[in-house]
C-alpha cells in the first residue's frame, strides 16, 4: 500500500512517514501543493494524506484536482483547520475522510485502514483467499492456521495481490503499490521478493497453488483455491 | 438636582406607557386643550360682543309701540319697566351664554375624543411598519448574522432606519467574521506545533525498535514545537495589550534604533544586507520602550528578511508637522499590490512558504500596528514589487 503526504510541516511529515512507513506502508512527502498534485497525477497511490495549509495552492484546490484527475484514489484531509464549514467544504470537494490535528496516531492508521477497505469486495476487516488470511491491523499472515513470517515488502505483495485475487497484476503495478518513490527497484529486485514468498508459502512455480506467474504479463493469485477454501470455513 | 428630578418624573410619566398610547393621549390632550382654548376665546369674544349686537338689535322690538301696548295706560313707558326688560333681557342672554358655553364645552370634549380615537387608529397604522422591524429585529442571533431586513417599501423614515440598521448589521457580521477568523487562525496556530509534538511522541512510542537517536530527534522536535506554541502565546498576549498596560518613559528613539539594528545584526550579516541609519539626531519622545522597541525589530526583522541577498535597509527618523515619523526602507521584493491592504490583518501572510520558513508566526505587523496604535500613532506602508517597501511609523509629538 502506497501512500502520498502533501503536508508542509516538516515534523509532521516526517513523523507521518516515519509511522506508516514502520506500519509496512510505501510513502512519499509531498511539501507544497504543487508537488503534491505533480506527485499524485504521476503515481498510482492507494492514498493521499491532505494537510489543507499549504503553500502555493491551497489544500481544498488540492483535493478538487486530484479527485478530478485520479477519481478513485481515497483522499483524507488532516488539518488543524476544524471549522465546520471546512470540513463539510472537505468532503464535498472530494475528500473520503477528514481528521481534525492534534489526532492520535493509532486512529489516523485505523481511518486509513477503514478508508483502504471501502473498494474491496467484501469490507471485512481481514483479507481472506483460500486458506491465506492477512490481518492489517497487526500485520500478520495465516497460512491454514499458522502464522507466516514475511518481510515488510513480502507483506506488502502479498497484501495487494490479496486485495485483488484472480487478477493478473503487473510488476510495475506491484513496483507502484509496495514501493515508495525513493526507491529505485527493477523487475529483478521484484523477482527476488516473490521467489522467498513463493518459499514461504511452499509454493512452486512448475505447479503453483497460491502464486502463478503468467509469463510478460506479471502475477497473479489464485482464486479457485478461494471457493474451496470459504466452503470449508462455512 | 431638580432637573434630574424632573428627568426622572418625564421618564417615569412617558416610559410606561407604549408609543402608541402615548401619541394618542397627547393628540388627544393637545386636541383638548386647543378646543378649550378656542370654547374660552369663543366665549370671551362673545360675552364682549353679544350683548352690545344685541342691545342695537333687539332694543326696537323690546320697546313697543306705546299705542299699540293695552296694558300700558299711560303712553310713557316708565323707566322702571325699561329696567325690568333689560333686566330680563340681560338674564335670557346670560342662559344663552351659558347654554352656548355647555354646548362648546361639550363639544370640544367630544370631538376631542373623536380626534384621539383618530389618531388612534392612524398612529395604529404608523407604527404597524414599527411592530414588524420589531418581530425582524427580534429573530436575528449572532449565529444569523447573514441576514437582512430588506425592507420593501417606499423611501420613508421606517425604510432609511430598516436599511440603517442593515448596515449596521454588515458591520457586524463583518467584525463578527473577522474575530471568528481570528479565533480560528490562532487556533490553527496553536494546533500545529501541538499536533507534531503528539505525532512524533505516539510513533515513537509505538516503535519498538525506536533507538537513543530516535529520541533525541524527538526532544529537538519537542523544542522547536513548544518554542513556537510560546512565542505564538507571548505574540497573542500582546496582541491583548490595551491602553492602559502602556507605560510610558521619555526615550530617544535613535537609541532604541541601534539596539534593535545590534540585535538583528547576525541575520543581516547572513543576508549579506547593510542596515543603515541616517538620522544623526536625538528625538526624545515619551513611549512604552520595551513594547515600542518590539515595534522596530519587527519592522526591521522584516526588513532583512524579505530583502535581496546583498540589499540594504536605510531608517531615518524625520520631524515632521505634528508627527515624529520613522522611516524603514528595503530594496527587498516589495508586496504585491492585491496584498497591500491586508498586510496588518492578523495571520496574513504574502507568502505562505516564505513566512513559514521564517518561523513568524505571522502576527508581526499586526502586533506593529496594535502598539503604534496604542501610541496613538499609526503605520503606513509604500511598496513596490521588485523594489523594495517603505513602512513608516507616524507618531504624534504631544
Amino acid at each position: 500500500m502506497r501512500i502520498l503526504i502533501i503536508e508542509d510541516e516538516v515534523d509532521m511529515a516526517n513523523a507521518l512517514s516515519r509511522g506508516l512507513g514502520t506500519q509496512g506502508y510505501a510513502v512519499d512527502i509531498a511539501s507544497t501543493g504543487l508537488e503534491g498534485l505533480g506527485l499524485g497525477f504521476v503515481h498510482n497511490y492507494d492514498l493521499a494524506i491532505l494537510d489543507l495549509n499549504l503553500p502555493e495552492m491551497d489544500g481544498l484546490e488540492v483535493c478538487q484536482q486530484l479527485r478530478s484527475e485520479k477519481p478513485n484514489l481515497p483522499i483524507l484531509i488532516l488539518t488543524a483547520r476544524e471549522r465546520l464549514e471546512d470540513r463539510v467544504l472537505g468532503l464535498d470537494l472530494g475528500a473520503d475522510d477528514y481528521l481534525v490535528k492534534p489526532f492520535h496516531f493509532d486512529e489516523l492508521t485505523a481511518r486509513i485502514r477503514a478508508i483502504l477497505r471501502r473498494d474491496l469486495d467484501g469490507r471485512r476487516p481481514t483479507l481472506e483467499v483460500g486458506d491465506l488470511k492477512l490481518d492489517p491491523r497487526s500485520r500478520t499472515v495465516w497460512q491454514g492456521g499458522k502464522e507466516l513470517s514475511l518481510t515488510k515488502k513480502e507483506f506488502g505483495i502479498l497484501q495487494h495481490l490479496m486485495r485483488r485475487p484472480g487478477k493478473v497484476i503487473s510488476q510495475e503495478e506491484l513496483i507502484e503499490h509496495v514501493w515508495n518513490e525513493q526507491v529505485n527497484i527493477f523487475s529483478q529486485s521484484i523477482r527476488v521478493h516473490i521467489h522467498s514468498l513463493r518459499v514461504k508459502l511452499g509454493d512452486s512455480v512448475e505447479n503453483p497453488q497460491y502464486l502463478e506467474t503468467m509469463i510478460g504479463q506479471g502475477y497473479r493469485l489464485i482464486e479457485k483455491r478461494t471457493n474451496r477454501g470459504q466452503k470449508t470455513t462455512e | 438636582m431638580v432637573k434630574r428630578q424632573l428627568s426622572n418624573l418625564q421618564s417615569w410619566v412617558s416610559s410606561p406607557l407604549p408609543l402608541l398610547w402615548r401619541i394618542t393621549l397627547l393628540t388627544g390632550g393637545l386636541l383638548a386643550i386647543l378646543g378649550l382654548g378656542l370654547t374660552i376665546f369663543t366665549n370671551v369674544a362673545t360675552s364682549i360682543r353679544i350683548p352690545r349686537v344685541l342691545t342695537f338689535d333687539i332694543s326696537p322690538t323690546q320697546f313697543p309701540d306705546p299705542g299699540t301696548s293695552p296694558q300700558d295706560p299711560s303712553s310713557h313707558p316708565s323707566p322702571s319697566e325699561d329696567q325690568i326688560s333689560s333686566q330680563s333681557m340681560d338674564q335670557v342672554q346670560e342662559i344663552a351664554i351659558q347654554e352656548f358655553r355647555l354646548i362648546t364645552i361639550v363639544g370640544v370634549l367630544l370631538f376631542s375624543i373623536l380626534g384621539a380615537f383618530g389618531t388612534y387608529r392612524i398612529a395604529k397604522k404608523a407604527i404597524q411598519p414599527l411592530q414588524h422591524l420589531n418581530h425582524l429585529i427580534a429573530e436575528i442571533q449572532p449565529e444569523s448574522l447573514d441576514q437582512r431586513l430588506s425592507l420593501q417599501r417606499p423611501a420613508d423614515e421606517i425604510k432609511v432606519l430598516a436599511d440603517t440598521f442593515d448596515e449596521m448589521l454588515d458591520r457586524l457580521e463583518d467584525a463578527f467574521e473577522q474575530q471568528g477568523r481570528f479565533i480560528a487562525d490562532a487556533a490553527h496556530e496553536l494546533r500545529t506545533p501541538l499536533a507534531n509534538m503528539r505525532t512524533n511522541l505516539e510513533v515513537i512510542q509505538g516503535d519498538p525498535r525506536a533507538t537513543e537517536e530516535d529520541f533525541r530527534d524527538l526532544s529537538q522536535t519537542f523544542d522547536r514545537s513548544l518554542a513556537r506554541v510560546e512565542n505564538l502565546v507571548e505574540d497573542l498576549l500582546l496582541l491583548a495589550k490595551g491602553e492602559g498596560q502602556i507605560q510610558y518613559e521619555p526615550v530617544c528613539i535613535e537609541e532604541i534604533l541601534e539596539k534593535v539594528i545590534q540585535e538583528t545584526e547576525e541575520l543581516a550579516q547572513d543576508q549579506q544586507i547593510v542596515v543603515k541609519l541616517l538620522s544623526q539626531a536625538n528625538h526624545v519622545m515619551k513611549l512604552d520602550e520595551p513594547l515600542f522597541s518590539l515595534v522596530l525589530r519587527n519592522l526591521i526583522y522584516n526588513a532583512i528578511q524579505y530583502n535581496r541577498l546583498g540589499g540594504s535597509v536605510n531608517i531615518d527618523v524625520q520631524n515632521k508637522g505634528r508627527y515624529i515619523l520613522i522611516k524603514i526602507e528595503d530594496t527587498g521584493m516589495g508586496i504585491p499590490k492585491q496584498d497591500l491592504p491586508h498586510i496588518f490583518e492578523r495571520f496574513y501572510r504574502v507568502d505562505q512558504s516564505r513566512a513559514k520558513h521564517s518561523g513568524g508566526s505571522g502576527l508581526g505587523l499586526s502586533i506593529a500596528s496594535h502598539i503604534v496604535d496604542l501610541h496613538d500613532g499609526y503605520i503606513d506602508v509604500e511598496s513596490e514589487e521588485g523594489i523594495g517597501s517603505c513602512f513608516t511609523v507616524h507618531l504624534p509629538k504631544n
